[in-house]
């Protein structure tokens, strides 16, 4: 930021002032009490003071009711420029504006009183914050930087004891961080962030998460990983696949093994219980013997009780036999007396059976079953026409019927001949629609067709407009391009080397200025004839003497005598001067000479004519191709015209002689939408014209149907009429009356049949029941009769059992007798006793075993084996299995696999800690510098300490700046001492080289009112250079008494420096009224060729101005 | 010659187990590639081998690709290998083994192009009564192998000696001798299968490295190994063995070395044996496992990152390891970082004491590895500063 012009009225002391500023190092100076530190005051009142403070009273001048007033114009780092003015009065007279520009010209209010303030602040960024109102602190504000920058005259070193840490805005922070950051950028940090930023990239995406894509080395090491853990899955399932079979076969060789060893033990039982069984056998033969033995022993002896069961039984026969016969012989008399008795029963059922009474009864059935096959014949007969009558009646009923169908289906016929035509009528009602709306759509279509044909009309019309507008450009663009001229112009690079070329040559014209004085006293009368600073001078001829006064040089010709060239300045000026003239002749006059222009400016006017110009052309002739390609449309806009009426000529044609006054009125009631309506209706229409053809057709089938039924009844009735009738002449009568009459007829036959039916069952009866009662008694005779013949017969069996009994019984007794008489029972015994002892010394079995125990063991064994077989079986087949399978190769691979595997891994691991170590060093690096950037002091105390060592001649070279910008000592013999110890003086210059760091570092204006005072002449001078070197790029306004002290420039510097005698500018109350001065006519000058001068630039200073550019161009 | 030599009625060159077609996951492609096609290279200075012994067979037991369907290239590759002129009038016998079992669709089937490719003087062992009179009456027998895994014992195919039968009587098998518990074994090979069944020779392939173990007294039942190693863990790999018969039929046995690649593992744990593995001149031709365990200082640590890269090379220059399997754990020394950063700049000091401090927490291998970056940047700077 700089200052470019400060006006003060009314200030205090001052009555009016107002100065211009330079952009590097402007010395305002004026005597003692003349109002410079006023004018500093009103600077930091323009920029600081709200224009209602309280405290603007003190501003107010003593002599008279004045307003202050102020007016502060600077440039921002942007370029653009700011005027803030401020009038410092009670109620309305109290105002503040502030104006923007961005060439000084223009100027835009922006703010305007109360507004302004905060406005002003952000622009300014010096940690201040906007005015809090009613309440909040009075006065002029102060923070780190408005002491810095703008100090008063009596707090020199208020800045060594303030730090940025008591600012209430943190934009004075701010401002001076992005400067101080910039400042103490390191090099290598920087290299160092860029290479961690770089590396990080690769791996990281913009959010700092990893990077996905195809090219991320994560992706690669993942798929790798990926790949790896397939395969290895895949060998693993194979194994376990493998692994499983080999099991099944260990488990089978273990059921095999456990198999064996049963079948072994089985074996082994077999043979146990083999042996076993033959013990068991053996004992039961010897047992089997003795048990013999004992039988015939026991046989013996039974034997002989037998003999004598014998002969008791025979005894006992022969009683009994005798017994038997007294009873038989009273059993055949009693059945004598049994059969006397059933032949009398015999005779009396006779008499029964054939008496007159049955002969009665068997005539009086004959009877009855006569009548009974009269009753069935009648019967019959009326059945007959029973049934003829009910045939006749059905009919009857079917006829009934038949007339009810016929009825309906005639109203059904009449209700569908009705349909018909209410279907036929909704039809014709469409077809009329359609016409209506066919009419409709030829109306629409030359209606728009009479539209389309008065734009295209239109468009050719305006076509053929742009085409005479293109060609009227044309003829412009190239009238322009005519009076642009041909020549040939440099290029902008070019006639800027030029401008440069010529104020380099000014300078160096102005570098050998110091004035140059000739005299010539002739000794005869001469003519002479030269140039004066290169200016031609009238010829003069004569003897008297000539006195030529330049400020460069003098270029005289004497009578042909002697050519006479003085030229002020050193040898070097001239050398650079001659040097430079040579350029310009050599590279700058044959193309002004070219370009037919005076000067730089004059060529650059020619080129910046020479641009618009062309610029204007381009734009012409963009304008004209523009619309000649608009224009070329022109042809086919006519084609189109063309096609557009020969389709209103078809349409015109299409609706001749149609009455069209009801489309008509329908379009201007849709118009816009009428195709739309034609089509949906149409649509509408034409679908529900089918919907009512196939309804008109299928109603006109069904009721051609129900006519044909119909006809169909109706020949059926007539039919069933006749048939009736027919019935009636066979029946002789109605079939209705007939029928009941012949119904009650059988009805009475099978009552009078069912009557001679049960006479004859009475009959029967009758006589059963008789022959029953005879019948039974001659039962009773017969049973008689042949129970008593059973006794007798059994009696006599019984004899003859007991005989035979007998005989037998003798019989066997004689054969027991003869037996007994051979036997030989000590025999017996003793061989019983032989075997007995042979059992008694057979091995007995342990447990004993039979042939099926050995069966057992037997099965067992076979049943082992199978079992064996089976096993030897699944074995072969798991072999087979396994030997399908890849375990060994796929567990030789996965070793392989799993450490390959293991060192991908190992492989991303390493990646991951090279991606994540770049980025931690990224943001270390980052997190440093930030911490870095807090500490201010760091970054400006290298710049401050250097210079103050220099300053102090090394007496001080260490300071100590702290991270706020506070000043925490200096740092000698190891020590860091409070600044108190330093000398005034000292101080003061530590505080200004301090103020001047800050300025340079943040670029900007510093004032400095009165600061050097206490510096020696040594210090001064370093000073002079300090802030000959700030001002090359900060603005730097020293206010000062002593003008001489700031004299001693060297002269490059000096002829940048502006002076400024506020003793001429500054007019205090009571004075007269100074001129505004502008110390750089050059400024003035440029400020009018760019015609950006302010309003407010008086005309004291245009006069000026434009006398200094008269005098420079004559110059050169 | 001596006059043992002269006794010699038969010579037979044994190899088994080249695995051709192998693939080497753990490495790199360019690597892995070196490995894969160094076996079929071997299989040309095997039947240098039996040119130079002038031997009557080679009998080639078993696993000679790495897989029973290879690709065309190494079929093809090792017909063209096996029609060389060297080997014209050599009998070769190619017995499947349990990585290239003989399917009907695998190389071996007598369909397959492979087949068609080889020479007569090539025979595969593609029967299980597979024989062939050798020079002298002497007799081969083999049995290939029909499956990845069988409980088999295949030996028990080959006929037993006949009384009176007094020829050299050879066999060739593919399987596992090993009867350790927990270890699977696939077609198992008794250790006395040569006396069982009658052999003077058994040759055998399954294990890589080079093992006779039939008992002492017994005709020999030997694995000659692969003839290039394929792990670290394998004893004794690379050879082949030549067998020479007396007429009395006693075999003597020959080793010979044909492998190019030597597998090495090393580990190292300090920087002097660190210098001191890269100055080693026989590395060329090594496949290294080597596991560096390092605790260095800076620039200890650059150092060693240096002596890795020469021994690993680059994309612009070999290295001097002809294949390195890198297990890198260099630690950070962290102990003077202050000093080792005393002359850069106060932020660089800075994120040198803040890297340090996390380097102190769980995150240790990362922070120091950040921490070993700044380092190489803060000395690149000062390189370019003092150029």
């Amino acid at each position: 930021m700089r200052f470019t012009k400060i006006g003060v009225e009314n200030f205090r002391t001052i009555e009016q002032c107002e100065v211009e500023l330079a952009p590097g190092l402007n010395v305002l100076y004026g005597p003692n009490d003349h109002g410079k530190s006023t004018l500093a005051h009103a600077i930091r009142t323009a920029l600081l003071l709200p224009y209602s403070s309280s405290e603007a009273s003190e501003l107010v001048p003593w002599a008279g009711d004045h307003v202050p007033t102020v007016a502060l114009t600077f440039e921002d780092d942007t370029g653009r420029q700011y005027r803030v003015r401020k009038t410092f009065g009670s109620g309305s007279r109290g105002t503040a504006t502030l104006h923007w520009s961005n060439h000084g010209s223009d100027w835009v209010q922006e703010k305007s009183n109360k507004e302004v303030e905060p406005r002003l602040r952000e622009i300014l960024g010096w940690g201040i914050p906007a005015p809090e109102g009613r309440g909040g602190p009075r006065g002029l504000p102060e923070s780190f930087l408005t002491t810095a920058l703008l100090a008063e005259q009596t707090k020199v070193e208020a800045i060594l004891e303030q730090s940025l840490e008591q600012d209430r805005d943190d934009s004075g922070r701010l401002k001076l961080s992005t400067a101080l950051k910039a400042l103490a950028q390191d090099h290598h940090l920087r290299i160092a962030l860029e290479v961690a930023q770089s590396e990080t990239d690769k791996y990281f995406g913009a959010k700092g998460s990893r990077k996905t894509g195809a090219k991320s080395p994560f992706t690669a090491a993942a798929a790798n990983i990926k790949a790896l853990e397939d395969e290895v899955q895949e060998l693993r399932e194979a194994i376990a696949r493998s692994a499983q079979v080999e099991a099944a076969i260990e488990n089978l060789r273990s059921q095999r093994d456990a198999l064996q060893e049963r079948q072994h033990e089985a074996l082994e039982a077999r043979a146990d219980a083999s042996a076993r069984r033959d013990k068991t056998v053996a004992i039961e033969k010897a047992q089997q013997a003795v048990a013999e033995a004992r039988s015939v022993v026991e046989a013996l002896q039974e034997r002989r009780c037998r003999v004598t069961d014998k002969e008791e039984e025979f005894a006992g026969f022969e009683g009994t036999v005798g017994q038997f016969e007294l009873e038989l012989a009273a059993a055949r008399e009693a059945s004598r007396v049994a059969e006397n008795q059933v032949r009398a029963a015999e005779e009396g059922l006779r008499a029964v059976s054939g008496g007159q009474a049955a002969l009665t009864r068997r005539l009086r059935r004959a009877q009855i079953e006569k009548d009974v096959a009269t009753i069935d014949s009648e019967r019959a007969a009326a059945q007959t026409r029973f049934g003829m009558a009910e045939a006749a009646l059905r009919k009857a009923g079917e006829l009934a019927a038949l007339e009810q169908s016929i009825g309906a289906s005639e109203r059904t016929l009449v209700g569908k001949r009705e349909q018909l035509v209410s279907t036929q009528a909704g039809l014709q009602d469409l077809i009329i629609r359609r016409q209506a709306l066919s009419d409709l759509a030829e109306f629409g279509r030359l209606q728009d067709a009479r539209a389309a044909v008065a734009r295209a009309e239109k468009e050719a019309e305006e076509l053929r407009v742009a085409g005479e507008r293109a060609e009227a450009l044309r003829v412009e663009a190239a009238a322009e391009l005519g009076r642009a001229g041909t020549r040939d112009l440099p290029s902008q690079s070019t006639v800027d080397a030029i401008a440069k070329l010529e104020r380099e040559l000014g300078r160096a014209e102005a570098a050998l200025g110091g004035g140059v004085a000739v005299v010539l006293r002739p000794t005869r009368s001469l003519t002479i004839e030269g140039r004066i600073d290169g200016k031609p001078v009238a010829a003069r001829s004569g003897a008297e003497e000539a006195r030529f006064e330049a400020s460069r040089s003098v270029d005289l010709r004497i009578s042909d005598l002697v050519d006479v060239e003085v030229v002020a300045g050193d040898a070097a000026a001239r050398e650079a001067l001659a040097e430079l003239q040579k350029r310009w002749f050599s590279e700058a006059a044959p193309v002004l000479e070219d370009a037919d222009c005076a000067d730089a400016d004059g060529l650059r006017a020619a080129r910046a004519g020479l641009d618009a110009a062309l610029r204007s052309v381009a734009e012409k002739e963009s304008e004209a191709g523009r619309l000649e390609a608009r224009a070329a449309g022109l042809a086919g806009c006519l084609e189109k015209l063309s096609e557009e009426r020969v389709e209103l000529d078809r349409c015109s044609e299409r609706v001749a002689g149609r009455d069209l006054t009801k489309a008509a009125a329908e379009h201007q009631r849709v118009v816009g939408k009428w195709a739309a309506v034609v089509e949906r209706e149409l649509e509408v229409i034409d679908s529900g014209r089918e919907e009512l053809q196939r309804r008109i057709v299928d109603e006109e089938r069904a009721t051609a149907k129900l006519e044909a039924d119909l006809g169909a009844l109706r020949a059926e009735r007539t039919r069933l009429i006749e048939d009736l009738r027919s019935a009636s002449e066979s029946l002789g009568g109605a079939p209705d009356q007939l029928h009941s009459w012949l119904k009650t007829d059988i009805e009475a036959h099978d009552r009078r049949r069912s009557e001679a039916v049960d006479m004859i069952r009475a009959l029967e009866q009758e006589t059963t029941e008789a022959e029953s009662v005879s019948k039974a008694a001659l039962q009773v005779a017969v049973a008689t009769a042949a129970q008593q013949a059973s006794a007798v017969a059994h009696l006599g069996e019984r004899i003859a059992g007991a005989r035979a009994a007998r005989d037998q019984a003798r019989g066997e007794l004689v054969v027991l007798r003869t037996q007994s008489e051979q036997d030989r029972p000590e025999e017996a015994e003793r061989a019983l006793r032989e075997l007995q002892s042979v059992l008694a010394g057979l091995p007995a079995p342990a447990p004993v075993a039979f042939d099926h125990d050995v069966c057992r063991a037997e099965e067992a064994c076979t049943r082992l084996g199978d079992e064996a077989r089976h096993i030897e079986h699944e074995l072969v087949v798991a072999q087979a299995q396994l030997e399908a399978q890849q375990g060994t190769v796929a567990r030789e691979k996965l070793a392989e696999l799993e450490l390959a595997l293991a060192r991908e891994k190992d492989a991303r691991v390493a990646l991951e800690v090279e991606a994540e170590s770049w980025k931690l060093l990224r943001d270390t690096l980052v997190e440093a510098e930030s911490r870095g950037e807090q500490h201010l002091g760091r970054a400006l105390v290298g710049t401050v300490a250097q210079h103050f060592g220099e300053l102090t001649a090394g007496r001080y070279p260490g300071l100590e700046l702290g991270p706020h910008l506070e000043t925490e000592g200096i740092r000698a013999v190891g020590h860091v001492r409070s600044v108190d110890c330093l000398s005034t003086g000292t101080r003061d210059q530590l505080a200004t080289v301090l103020r001047l760091a800050i300025a340079t570092s943040t670029r900007s204006t510093i004032v400095l009112d009165d600061q050097l005072v206490q510096s020696d002449p040594e210090r001064l001078r370093w000073f002079l250079g300090a802030l000959a070197k700030a001002a090359e790029t900060t603005q730097v306004i020293v206010l000062t008494s002593r003008k001489a002290d700031y004299e001693a420039f060297d002269p490059q510097v000096a002829e940048k420096v502006r002076y400024i005698d506020l003793g001429q500018t500054l007019k205090r109350f009571g004075a007269s009224r100074p001129s505004v001065v502008a110390a750089r006519p050059q400024d003035a000058i440029r400020r009018l060729q760019n015609g950006s001068a302010p309003e407010e630039l008086q005309e004291t200073e245009i006069a000026t101005s434009k006398a200094m550019a008269v005098e420079r161009a004559a110059g050169s | 010659m001596n006059a043992g030599d002269n006794e010699v009625a038969l010579t037979l060159v044994h190899t088994a187990d080249w695995h051709l077609g192998k693939r080497f996951p753990q490495l790199g492609e360019e690597d892995g590639r070196k490995l894969t096609r160094a076996r079929l290279d071997v299989v040309d200075r095997i039947l240098g081998v039996a040119d130079q012994r002038g031997a009557d067979a080679l009998l080639c037991a078993g696993d000679l690709f790495d897989d029973e369907k290879p690709s065309e290239d190494w079929w093809r590759g090792l017909a063209t290998v096996l029609s060389k002129p060297r080997a014209r009038n050599l009998p070769i016998f190619l017995l499947p083994g349990n990585h290239d079992p003989l399917t009907a669709t695998s190389v071996w089937a007598p369909h397959h192009p492979f087949r068609g490719l080889l020479p007569k003087h090539v025979h595969v062992v593609d029967r299980d009564d597979f024989s062939y009179t050798l020079k002298d009456g002497a007799v081969l027998f083999g049995v290939p192998c029909r499956s990845s895994q069988s409980h088999r014992h295949l030996s028990e195919k080959i006929p037993q000696r006949e009384p009176g039968d007094e020829r050299i009587r050879i066999g060739m098998l593919h399987g596992s001798t090993f009867e350790m518990e927990n270890y699977q074994t696939t077609f198992p090979i008794d250790v006395d299968a040569a006396t069982k069944r009658g052999l003077d020779y058994l040759a055998i392939g399954d294990t890589h490295g080079y093992r006779n173990v039939a008992p002492s007294g017994s005709p020999p039942v030997v694995y000659p190994g692969a003839p290039e190693p394929t792990a670290f863990d394998e004893k004794d790999p690379g050879h082949v063995t030549v067998v020479f018969f007396t007429r009395s039929r006693r075999p003597r046995i020959e080793k010979v070395k044909v492998a190019q690649w030597t597998w090495e593992e090393a580990i190292l744990g300090s920087m002097d044996e660190l210098r001191s593995f890269c100055q080693r001149r026989d590395l060329v031709h090594r496949f290294v496992r080597l596991t560096v365990r390092i605790t260095a200082r800076p620039e200890e640590y650059a150092q060693a990152e240096r002596l890795l890269r020469e021994l690993r090379g680059t994309e612009a220059c070999h290295g001097k390891v002809g294949m390195l399997l890198l297990d890198q754990e260099l630690t950070l020394d962290t102990s003077d970082t202050e000093a080792v950063f005393a002359g850069a700049s106060d932020v660089m000091r800075l994120a040198a004491a803040m890297l340090k401090e996390r380097a102190e927490g769980p995150n240790r291998q990362v922070a120091e590895k950040a921490l070993f970056h700044l380092y190489m940047l803060v000395q690149r700077a000062s390189a370019s500063r003092g150029a």
